[in-house]
């Protein structure tokens, strides 16, 4: 397919194609964090949408050395909803060529190993074909590149250390939750894909992996599969109308965390709590206004879910007053006070991070997006084990 | 029979898709046998979790035979209405049936062991007991003490409503915890006290028989020409894995708890190829027993003070050919201890001619297997003389080496004889009888740890990196399992493979066929797979099908080919020249038993 082709089929504009890269901003080592991502999306991507264009907008994430894994599932979330708005675009994706300064080609080649190791292509799926999405000499970006660095076959025999554990345990990958109801003919997050994703985390012993790699206890590790992976899991669940679920983690060797990142794009936290919020607080809140609700607003929402005794589900006439369901409110208190870790939530536009207690109120940040969804991202500090 | 009885209740079969849709998530349970839970210990378990006498209490086992909820009956808090139906009717028939009735207490236990749950389901759970527990009244009288078998008990421990309800007097009812990882806790205790790992070890142990064929079929095998130094030998038992499946140190513990009598104060001295194995049941035996004191490894030669101070020495070796390495160990030690008394020889596996005494020792082995290993002398080796490819063996590794020459007319031949696999004019599906055909499901089910090595890596020659998405096969037994031994060898799920009749193949082929999902698999990288080819009729067929449902084949996988080299770079040709990857090719084509009879 050549450039023109390529247009039309996006944009659906015939017209001479113009190619216009967009760089997003990455930090000086190379480092494409949550943070930058928004900072991209709100500063560059929001502005072209609506507007009438010819140009291919080339979204070049060739300089990102180093991925944060939640903002590599957010990204793919956020792609859907650009390709769903008709905004023309390709990814340029990091890779090393005849440019490539010598003492950078290392972290290029790990960088796209990454990208390949943890099957971004499984993220991409959901935003389209990859033929439509990446740059034309990348089409086979995923299907012939080398896994040099993050590979599972060279370390199966002797693994050593938290992060080749778990690539030859098979856990490094972004796992897909969502699969076609052959009824509804819709995708939705699927019980076969968590019961899938959690065998997988069982079979690997993840908490032996923890225990004997990270120097958390042994139970506390042993919860990490049994209670937050599964939690974060059914969690998703409860979030109507998604059709695109992930999770992956991946290990922060230079800020010596784990990462768990839990992506979906269903109706808002906010959104689903909204009912119980009303009747708690009085209030007349509605879902359409919710996005145009000052930032305190939003943000208090979102808090309140996590909060003990709340679930988003409506009472109902047999139950008794006390409600069940505290999904959140258990991963806020694993992440924070059994791992002294941090929970970021992004949802509705607002980031809330919780640290150092749970009982503490979160600090909250303007996140905005105008797509659909909710991101989870626990990361769990390493204190003092091989990685 | 005991006077009292305790009730372990557990969710049928017929309601796991429905727990599993509310975050029940069943996983499997694999460090506990089948039928483990239905034995004594259990019942000593749950005695000890409760403080309860085991010699004064029975057990007895019922599958709760209650309706699912239905959405429109009640609601979206269905798992909570499930429990609180699943605890009446235990209560129910606790309270009623022959053993229980008079009882100064109901004692169930709700065996969730097979499921993954986290904080927020063991909230519905308990949220289910307590509406039953406020609704019924004899159930506030009794004293009820409840045992929940988790996997984790921390799901019930960090559960907010657990804690709210085990600490409230409301409730007349005692709560205990049993761990899956060996221990118990009551009530609120976060104390968590070890149950005794005799009771699993006894749980878990099995018998000869079962050891053998946990071995021999069940475990990953390698079989060639591998060069020892002491001998040469045709099957390799993958040790390392062998010993960490459920029950296998069990059985051994005992064995070498037989062998070493009522002695104490033993070292145990490892040698052998395979060291991962040795060094995990060495510390084990350590860790278990305090009889067994230390662990060491012989690498050569080994120091006075190691052996000298122990009461006996229990030299722990892999497999034993000729036993000649064994005694190397053996005469080093009784040299240093100036005594053969109490110096044992156990090994995990013995070949069939292997000595058990002879060489001034006795080696006892906890299986022998009925292979021989022949001398280092060509002449007297089997395998030297009918000039099968040879590995030399220098650690455990090179034992997984697949030799491209792989399957030789010997191995296949020899698997063959086996499973008594050959067949001679019986007619196939395909209607036509042959003069020899070769059954291969036996010897996939049989051969299929060493299948799926030859395979894995005569897969990833032919075609490497190319991962297949589906795997198109015949609806036949055959076909089948052929496939699923490739999702084995490549690592894929066993939903990959997509089994069509013969009867759609032949619909197909007509040229005015038409399918109804020509695009099903257009997105898929299709991997056309059957146990053999005769003729290559049914590789035609589902290269057709697949191409006419959008894809092209990106390769043929069976275990034999019986096409000669033209006949099969025509096939090749007509499949777009995808790669056909078979691992044993006859010398000879098929023969129909008309031919031969008219002949």
């Amino acid at each position: 397919m050549n450039a023109q082709e390529e247009l039309t089929s996006v944009s659906g504009i015939k017209s001479t194609p113009k190619v216009y890269p967009l760089y997003p901003p990455v930090s000086d080592d190379g480092v494409l964090a949550l943070s930058d991502l928004n900072e991209f999306c709100r500063g560059q991507l929001d502005s072209l949408l609506g507007i009438p264009t010819t140009t291919m907008f080339v979204l070049d994430f060739s300089r990102v050395k180093l991925w944060d894994i939640s903002a590599v599932l957010w990204l793919a979330i956020a792609l859907q909803f650009y390709r769903a708005e008709k905004l023309p675009f390709r990814l340029r994706l990091p890779e090393v060529g005849q440019d490539t300064l010598p003492g950078e080609k290392i972290d290029f080649q790990k960088s796209a190993d990454f990208l390949r190791r943890w099957r971004f292509d499984v993220a991409l799926a959901h935003v389209g074909e990859l033929e439509g999405i990446l740059v034309s000499d990348q089409v086979n970006y995923f299907a012939a590149g080398p896994r040099q660095y993050y590979t599972d076959e060279n370390l199966r025999k002797n693994p050593e250390g938290l992060l080749e554990k778990c690539l030859t345990n098979r856990l490094m990958e972004i796992r897909d939750l969502t699969r076609e109801n052959t009824k509804t003919r819709r995708r939705e997050v699927s019980d076969d894909e968590i019961q899938q994703t959690i065998r997988i985390f069982q079979d690997a012993k993840v908490g032996n992996i923890l225990f004997n790699n990270c120097n958390i206890q042994k139970d506390d590790a042993d919860c990490f599969a049994d209670s937050l992976v599964t939690e974060s899991l059914l969690n998703m669940k409860q979030h109507p109308n998604a059709t695109t679920g992930m999770l992956a983690i991946a290990v922060l060797g230079r800020s010596r965390e784990l990462i768990l990142a839990v992506v979906d794009n269903g109706d808002s936290i906010a959104s689903t709590i909204l009912d119980t919020y009303n009747r708690k607080y009085g209030t007349t809140l509605d879902r359409a206004s919710l996005p145009a609700a000052p930032l305190h607003e939003r943000a208090k929402i979102i808090h309140y879910a996590t909060q003990r005794g709340v679930s988003r589900k409506p009472p109902q006439p047999m139950d008794t007053d006390e409600e069940v369901g505290l999904g959140l409110t258990y991963i806020k208190e694993d992440a924070i006070d059994k791992y002294k870790g941090k929970l970021r939530i992004v949802s509705e536009s607002v980031q809330l991070i919780y640290f150092n207690s749970s009982l503490a109120d979160p600090e909250k940040k303007e996140w905005p997006h105008k797509w659909k969804g909710n991101l989870l991202r626990i990361s769990i500090p390493l204190k003092a084990g091989r990685y | 029979m005991p006077a009292k009885q305790i009730l372990v209740v557990h969710v049928p079969r017929q309601h796991l898709d429905f727990v599993r849709s509310k975050g029940l998530i069943p996983v499997q349970v694999d460090s506990w046998r089948k039928d483990a839970l239905h034995k004594t210990p259990l019942k000593e378990i749950i005695c000890t979790s409760s403080g309860l006498d085991p010699l004064r209490y029975g057990i007895r086992n019922a599958y709760v035979p209650i309706q699912v909820p239905s959405d429109r009956d009640r609601g979206e808090n269905l798992l909570m209405h499930y429990f609180t139906s699943f605890f009446s009717w235990s209560f129910h028939k606790a309270v009623t049936e022959e053993g229980f009735a008079g009882n100064p207490g109901v004692h169930l236990a709700v065996n969730l062991m097979p499921f993954c749950f986290p904080a927020s389901v063991a909230d519905k759970i308990i949220k289910g007991l307590r509406k039953f527990l406020e609704t019924t009244e004899a159930a506030r009288k009794g004293c009820v003490h409840i045992t929940f078998l988790t996997r984790n008990s921390c799901s019930f421990q960090n559960s907010q409503f657990y804690r709210d309800t085990v600490s409230k007097d409301t409730y007349n009812v005692k709560f205990s915890l049993v761990d899956y990882r060996g221990h118990h806790c009551e009530g609120m205790s976060q104390v968590r006290k070890p149950i005794g790992r005799e009771l699993f070890h006894n749980m878990l142990v099995g018998n000869d028989k079962w050891f053998y064929r946990q071995l021999v079929y069940g475990t990953n095998a390698f079989i060639g020409h591998f060069i020892m130094p002491n001998s040469h030998v045709r099957t390799h038992y993958d040790l390392t894995e062998f010993v960490r499946e459920d029950g296998i140190y069990e059985f051994l513990y005992r064995r070498i708890d037989e062998t070493i009598g009522m002695r104490s104060n033993v070292i145990v001295v490892y040698h052998g190829i395979e060291r991962v194995a040795l060094q995990r049941l060495s510390s084990q035996l350590v860790r278990h027993s305090e009889r067994f004191t230390d662990a060491i490894e012989f690498q050569g030669k080994i120091r006075p003070e190691d052996v000298m101070g122990a009461d006996a020495v229990l030299i722990l070796t892999d497999i034993v050919n000729t036993g000649r390495s064994v005694k190397e160990v053996y005469d080093k030690i009784c040299a240093l201890r100036e005594s053969k008394e109490d110096v044992f020889c156990y090994s995990v596996i013995a070949m069939e001619n292997s000595p058990e005494a002879g060489l001034g020792m006795e080696i006892l082995a906890a299986a022998r297997i009925q292979r021989k290993y022949y001398e280092t002398d060509k002449k007297k080796c089997l395998l030297c003389q009918l000039a099968q490819p040879s590995t030399e063996v220098h650690k455990a590794e090179d034992f997984r080496v697949v030799h491209p020459d792989q399957l030789t007319p010997y191995d296949f031949w020899e698997m063959v004889f086996d499973c008594r696999a050959l067949k001679r004019k019986e007619q196939e599906h395909t209607g036509r009888i042959l003069a020899y055909r070769v059954e291969t499901k036996d010897i996939i089910e049989r051969y299929r740890h060493w299948l799926k090595n030859v395979l894995k890596y005569k897969l990833e020659s032919a075609m490497p990196r190319r991962v297949p998405t589906k795997i198109l096969t015949i609806r036949e037994k055959g076909g089948v399992a052929f496939s699923a031994l490739v999702c084995l060898a490549l690592g894929l799920n066993t939903k990959v493979i997509m089994p069509v009749g013969r009867d759609e193949l032949h619909r197909l082929m007509l040229p005015s066929a038409q399918t109804s999902e020509p695009g099903l698999l257009a997105q898929e990288r299709v991997l056309l797979v059957d146990d053999g080819i005769n003729e290559g009729n049914t590789i035609r067929m589902l290269s057709n099908y697949c191409t006419k449902h959008g894809a092209d084949p990106i390769g043929v996988a069976v275990l034999d080919s019986r096409l000669g080299e033209s006949e099969l770079k025509r096939l090749r040709a007509y499949m777009g020249r995808a790669p056909i990857v078979y691992l044993y090719a006859w010398p000879g084509k098929v023969i129909h038993y008309d031919t031969l009879k008219n002949s």
